[in-house]
């Protein structure tokens, strides 16, 4: 058996062992098999009490497979997290579990699509995804802890971070999605909850629930079902529509996150979610300096120009975006713009 | 084409029988049966789980024998979950279990003519495991990735067999591709190779697809004991083979 004859599957990146399933990619096969025959959604549903039990323990420490939790680090879109401990190897680890209330074969199947999407991302400015697994019948996902909270609790606790502090962040974030891009994947729900502070105080991108492969063309499980949605405040215009998006969408978001550190408001506000869609795709955002005084007005249509309606009115890629920060910024654009090259190439 | 997997299927399948054995006789020597044939046809992510554990080749065969005698000989010891769970995880959870507590003793008792439910000869243990392992430094992700390769290997060995024994073996090679989603050639280009019209091609990819995954869907049904179970393992198995 000749190993050097494994290739990736280029539709979903899995192993190919071609010997052993006639060259053809046997996660393809098997995900071809969940189809139906009609090609329509599954609607299998799972057994009533199975492994609920296991959701929300209420005291810690407790044991969860070979983990031990030792306290909630908080609750997203996609589930809960856990602050826990590799108990044979004693590593710390954050520990996502799919939230009850959505455990369906289809967040499952889209909660293991994050886990695999983002191990492939390995970049200083990206959460660290060890892996994902299956734990006494629940699906989970072990990552990496940043250590000091999300940005959004940063807001919460500190109000408008001042300028510099804001672009920094932004600029880690930036740095985090661009090798993730370069790895083929795009985000798709960049805001400040999903940025993850460290004790040094550089931002980490994590949650990629809703990311996407820029390889395959369809994503048989998730989009079929027209389900994927981002966090409204932050969405593009055309993620919110549902159109094909590109990178320029993560750049939107990207936007949208910065507008919101500096002045702890979302660009677009409304009562409820679907009034939030409609600012999003009609108006423009109150002007910055409108809502803050010491954002320089060249800031400002940096922030404008993220937030453009159209994709084309934004930055083409992430070194355009980052150029145009950098002067606001406690970073050094030459070092900044080696590593980024380094780190792409 | 035999009818496609539906719930039916799960009166009988042979996890589900294991687990829902009566104490008389008959239901007995049907479950122990069934768990015979389980264990011949998954014995090889379990033996490259016990290599990767650091057991020589030797030990591994002797060690995978031993341990399929001792559970076919108790009806599967430690069944404490029976009707639930699927086999995959009991069977990898029973050998963990094996290595740790009974190993030794099933040593002892190896001299008195043990049921000998793995024919090493007719095998290539050693074969098959150079080429796996350096997939996972794992043993568990070895084990369920060869799980579910072994799966989807197998069901698409039996679809060849029964387009050869049709003798249809030309159309599946120049079919298969489309098993995937995605076919290695354009259509009008596989219907003039194989001397069909193109709409012929069609129904034939659909055919092979919808085979396939019948064949492949009743082959996992036989290890789980239940039709959301059967949803879940598929989706993990898709997982598995996902993971890098």
């Amino acid at each position: 058996m000749n190993t050097s004859e494994k290739d990736k599957c280029k539709r979903c990146g899995a192993v190919v062992r071609r010997e052993s399933t006639e060259k053809l990619c046997p996660a393809c096969l098997m995900s071809g098999a969940l189809e139906p025959p009609g090609g329509k959604a599954e609607t299998v549903s799972l057994a009533p009490g199975e492994s609920l039990s296991l959701y929300g323990p209420s005291e810690f420490p407790c044991e969860f497979g070979g983990y031990r939790l030792l306290g909630l680090l908080g609750r997203g879109g996609m589930g809960t997290v856990y602050e826990a401990e590799q108990i044979a190897t004693g590593r710390r680890v954050g520990l996502k579990m799919l939230g009850q209330q959505l455990d369906s074969p289809d967040m499952r199947q889209r909660f293991l699509r994050e886990g695999r999407l983002a191990a492939g991302v390995n970049h200083p400015n990206s959460l660290y995804i060890f892996g994902s697994e299956e734990v006494e019948g629940l699906p989970v996902i072990t990552m990496e802890i940043a250590g000091a909270g999300t940005l959004k609790d940063k807001l919460k606790k500190r109000g408008p971070l001042p300028v510099t502090e804001a672009v920094d962040a932004v600029l880690d974030v930036i740095s985090g999605l661009e090798s993730a891009f370069a790895g083929g994947v795009l985000h798709r729900d960049i805001k400040p909850s999903n940025c993850f502070v460290c004790p040094d105080g550089s931002v980490k991108v994590g949650d990629f629930g809703l990311s996407v492969s820029t390889l395959a063309r369809t994503d048989t499980f998730v989009t079929a079902h027209g389900k994927i949605m981002g966090t409204p405040a932050y969405s593009s215009p055309e993620q919110l529509r549902g159109d094909t998006l590109d990178l320029r969408s993560d750049i939107y978001s990207v936007g949208a996150t910065l507008f919101t550190l500096l002045t702890n408001r979302a660009p677009f506000e409304g009562d409820n979610a679907v009034q939030v869609v409609a600012n999003a795709v009609n108006k423009k955002p109150k002007p910055l300096t409108e809502l803050r005084q010491d954002v320089p007005p060249s800031l400002e249509r940096v922030v404008a120009r993220c937030l453009a309606k159209e994709p084309d009115g934004r930055y083409a890629d992430y070194t355009a975006l980052r150029n145009a920060l950098l002067p606001f910024s406690s970073k050094e654009p030459e070092p900044a713009s080696m590593k980024v090259r380094l780190s792409v190439g | 084409m035999k009818d496609p997997p539906g719930r039916r299927q799960f009166a009988t399948t042979h996890w589900s029988l294991v687990g829902a054995a009566k104490p008389d006789e008959a239901s007995q020597t049907r479950a122990r049966e069934a768990l015979e044939e389980l264990c011949r046809a998954y014995w090889y992510p379990l033996y490259a789980f016990v290599r990767s554990r650091g057991y020589s080749s030797d030990d591994a065969q002797d060690l995978t024998q031993a341990f399929f005698a001792r559970i076919i000989e108790t009806g599967g010891f430690a069944l404490a979950e029976r009707g639930r769970g699927r086999f995959r995880s009991y069977l990898l959870g029973a050998m963990k279990h094996f290595l740790a507590n009974e190993w030794h003793r099933a040593q002892r008792q190896k001299r008195g003519g043990q049921v000998q439910i793995i024919e090493w000869d007719a095998l290539d243990p050693e074969g098959r495991y150079a080429g796996a392992s350096e997939q996972s430094d794992n043993p568990e992700h070895l084990f369920d990735r060869e799980w579910a390769l072994e799966t989807v290997a197998g069901a698409l060995q039996a679809l060849r067999d029964e387009m050869a024994n049709a003798g249809k073996s030309e159309q599946f090679d120049a079919l298969k591709g489309s098993l995937t989603g995605e076919d290695e050639l354009p259509r009008e280009e596989i219907a003039a190779r194989l001397g069909m019209s193109e709409g012929a091609v069609k129904v034939a990819v659909h055919r092979l697809r919808q085979r396939y995954r019948n064949l492949l869907r009743a082959a996992i049904a036989e290890t789980v004991s239940n039709e959301a179970d059967l949803n879940e393992e598929m989706r993990y198995l898709v997982a598995v083979l996902q993971r890098r």
